[in-house]
């Protein structure tokens, strides 16, 4: 994906002007209108007058430096957490999603890179001075795809180096796109994990536009491999449809058609959910999608998730599928209840109740 | 501008370019006038060779239907443009007048007809209007506001702005079949009525007319015609059931179960009809403690029975 053809306009915080970080993304943007704002009023005021706000904000690029970078995944109250943390470090995504929550809480945000990258190693270096204790996961998909902006940024080049020696923080980058080249030509870190998500052909095609195509991301998750790299896949969202069980059972098959399981670190799983004020945006930005249309019920935390009997069906059909690969225990799930969790592991026959992470086959 | 008082038949009624608000005179408001006549002046331009209503709608409207034939105006100066003087009516309700959608809608039409350009639009008014200033919402409020025939309900079941976009999803015929079913009915049971029907014409790639013609629901709607807040309840629970038949098929089991048990009154049996929870809750409403170890010896006796186990089954149950 070429982000840089589809950015129309570049908005440049004056706070970063002369930052040697905007002058290498601008070289990169030869022909794109610059305007050099103080703060964001005027970027939301042009996105407030598109009739596709949310579409509109996917191409414009905002430079500009920010406070604090690094917070725990908020995960959902009641849920069982994977104890994540992320980077905020790109905030909104030039992919376009109709499931994308960022439809509904990023609106008016514009591609924000923020360039004030030392600041960002400071946080970190406290960061990994205070959290001693045990392994983490950090990563920076959390407000966006972490590659789909890298051609731009290489950011992931910065990131890896700032993780290098620290055995015990595990940094994901997570994407839907096939963008690798920059991280094919840095040495590897078994700390380093490059993660996908993936979807059945049928989803990828008419829910996530924009994004590789499944072919190229297990393509790409090849070459990661193949240069020493550990990679991950998130199965999330799962959405049922008439024909998933073949859709999913193809692409588990492909996965481990080309993917060793020992180079997999984790494997996520999260049924489609999603907080009733997205309904709203994304039915009008997705007329055609039928994935809102489905049985929903309103869980414990106020978001649509299909009902649990389904839910359990659908990870027990995934775990059966892994399990094929002997990859079951690469498992976990995203964002779910106790309920579900405790119905899945009966299954699985392992870990504990408290937190998915850490996973016994890391530490 | 001059006080005067004006006859009625002075003004053009058939003008009403600056009207966008859709409330009508009630009972307290007539019996007042009754009382005591207009007493707030209303307010008039003069446009070609007759007098145009600016503001004052619903007094002149009583006025008329008390038999009055002048009331007290008061006369813009003709040179302001008609921007100016909507924008007078507009701040003079706005201070006292909570607007409703349709009234909204009206304002933002208005406007726009007058010349108001659209970042003026999105920037200042919808702001005002408490509603998200974007282009999006412009252009609902836009379409809105040439639904003639669904305004008045809009505007007297107070509908929220996604009922609203919602409905504009429908084709013009289906919306006026839908209101014709739902337009006496609260805002609540409407929306969530638009909602079940959009979202099984989608799930089912069908049109309205042919989920209305099934008959089951077919049924419902000929009760409509004679007691419509009972029958919208049916209606409501026919169309719940058929889009969400997983949790109600599981429900309807588990409460067959439940009543099998024959417990004692005092003891309740729930659970969460979700499904999200897979816990059962039980209830026992006692006032002594030789009570309490009756109803616990009661409930230890019926967990002998097959019911339990297949209860908790249902409970667990997965999708099969
Ligand atoms: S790739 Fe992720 S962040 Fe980007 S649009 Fe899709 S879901 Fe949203």
């Amino acid at each position: 994906m070429m982000t840089r053809n589809w950015i129309k306009k570049v908005f440049l915080d004056r706070k970063v002007e002369k930052s040697p970080q905007v002058k290498k993304i601008l070289d990169k943007l030869i022909g794109v209108p610059v305007e050099v704002v103080d703060g964001e009023e005027k970027i939301k005021l042009e996105l407030r007058l598109s009739s596709d706000s949310v579409g509109e904000s996917k191409k414009i690029l905002f430079l500009t430096e920010q406070k604090a970078f690094i917070r725990p995944c908020p995960c959902t109250p009641g849920c069982v957490g994977c104890g994540y943390w992320t980077i905020d470090l790109d905030i909104n995504c030039p992919l376009d999603c109709s499931y994308c929550i960022l439809q509904r809480y990023l609106e008016e945000q514009p591609l924000t890179v923020s360039v004030n990258r030392e600041a960002l190693k400071n946080e970190l270096e406290l960061f990994f001075e205070q959290k001693r204790t045990r392994l983490l996961r950090i990563g920076t998909g959390e407000l966006g795809d972490s590659l789909a902006l890298d051609e731009l940024t290489e950011n992931s080049l910065f990131l890896v180096e700032l993780f290098r020696k620290k055995p015990s923080y595990f940094l994901e980058l997570k994407t839907k796109t096939a963008e690798i080249e920059l991280l094919l030509k840095i040495r590897p870190e078994p700390n380093i994990v490059l993660a996908w998500s993936l979807n059945t052909e049928k989803m990828v095609h008419s829910e996530e536009r924009g994004a590789a195509s499944l072919e190229d991301r297990l393509t790409a998750a090849t070459r990661a491999v193949n240069h020493g790299y550990r990679v991950a896949f998130h199965f999330d969202p799962i959405i049922h449809y008439p024909g998933w069980l073949e859709g999913y059972e193809r692409v588990v098959e492909k996965l481990f058609g080309r993917i060793p399981v020992e180079a997999i670190a984790w494997v996520s799983l999260g049924t489609l959910r999603f907080p009733s004020d997205l309904l709203t945006v994304a039915r009008r930005r997705f007329p055609e999608s039928t994935i809102y249309e489905h049985e929903f019920v309103r869980s414990w935390e106020g978001k649509f998730r299909y009902p649990r009997p389904l839910r359990i069906k659908i990870y027990s059909e995934l775990r059966r599928m892994f399990s094929d690969f002997r990859a079951e225990n690469k498992l976990y799930l995203c964002m779910e209840s106790s309920a579900v969790w405790a119905a899945f592991l009966e299954k699985n026959k392992r870990g504990r109740l408290i937190s998915a992470f850490p996973f016994p086959w890391l530490s | 501008m001059i006080l005067r008082k004006i006859q009625i038949n002075e003004i053009n009624l058939e003008d009403r370019r600056f009207r966008f608000t859709c409330g009508h005179p009630d009972e307290k408001f007539l019996r007042s006038i009754k009382e005591i006549s207009v007493v707030e002046p209303v307010k008039i331009i003069k446009r070609k060779a007759s007098l145009v209503l600016v503001s004052g709608w619903k007094r002149v409207e009583g006025a008329i239907s008390c038999g009055l034939e002048e009331l007290p105006g008061l006369e813009i100066p003709e040179n302001l443009s008609d921007l100016e003087t909507f924008a007078l009516a507009f701040y003079e309700n706005y201070s006292h007048h909570q607007f409703s959608l349709a009234e909204k809608s009206l304002a933002v039409r208005r406007f726009s007809d007058f010349g108001l350009g659209q970042t003026e639009l999105i920037s200042r008014i919808l702001p005002i209007l408490e509603l998200p200033p974007t282009r999006h919402t412009l252009e609902v409020l836009l379409e809105l506001s040439d639904l003639e025939e669904s305004l008045p309900v809009i505007h007297n079941k107070d509908w929220k702005l996604p009922t609203a976009e919602l409905f504009l999803r429908f084709p013009p015929e289906e919306r006026r079949l839908m209101l014709s079913l739902v337009s006496d009915l609260s805002h609540n049971k409407q929306r969530e009525i638009i909602e079940l029907f959009y979202s099984l014409k989608k799930r089912q790639n069908r049109n309205l007319k042919a989920i209305i013609d099934e008959p089951a629901i077919a049924s419902c709607l000929e009760r409509f015609k004679k007691n419509k807040p009972e029958a919208a309840d049916k209606l409501l629970s026919i169309l719940r059931k058929e889009v969400s038949p997983l949790v109600h098929r599981l429900c309807e089991e588990i409460d067959r179960e439940i009543g099998q048990f024959k417990l004692p009154n005092n003891v309740r049996l729930d659970y969460d009809r979700t499904l999200e929870k897979s816990n059962l809750t039980l209830e026992v409403m006692v006032s002594s403690q030789e009570e309490l170890r009756e109803t616990v010896n009661k409930i230890l006796n019926s967990l002998e029975k097959e019911n339990w186990k297949r209860l908790f089954e249902l409970l667990y149950r997965e999708e099969e």
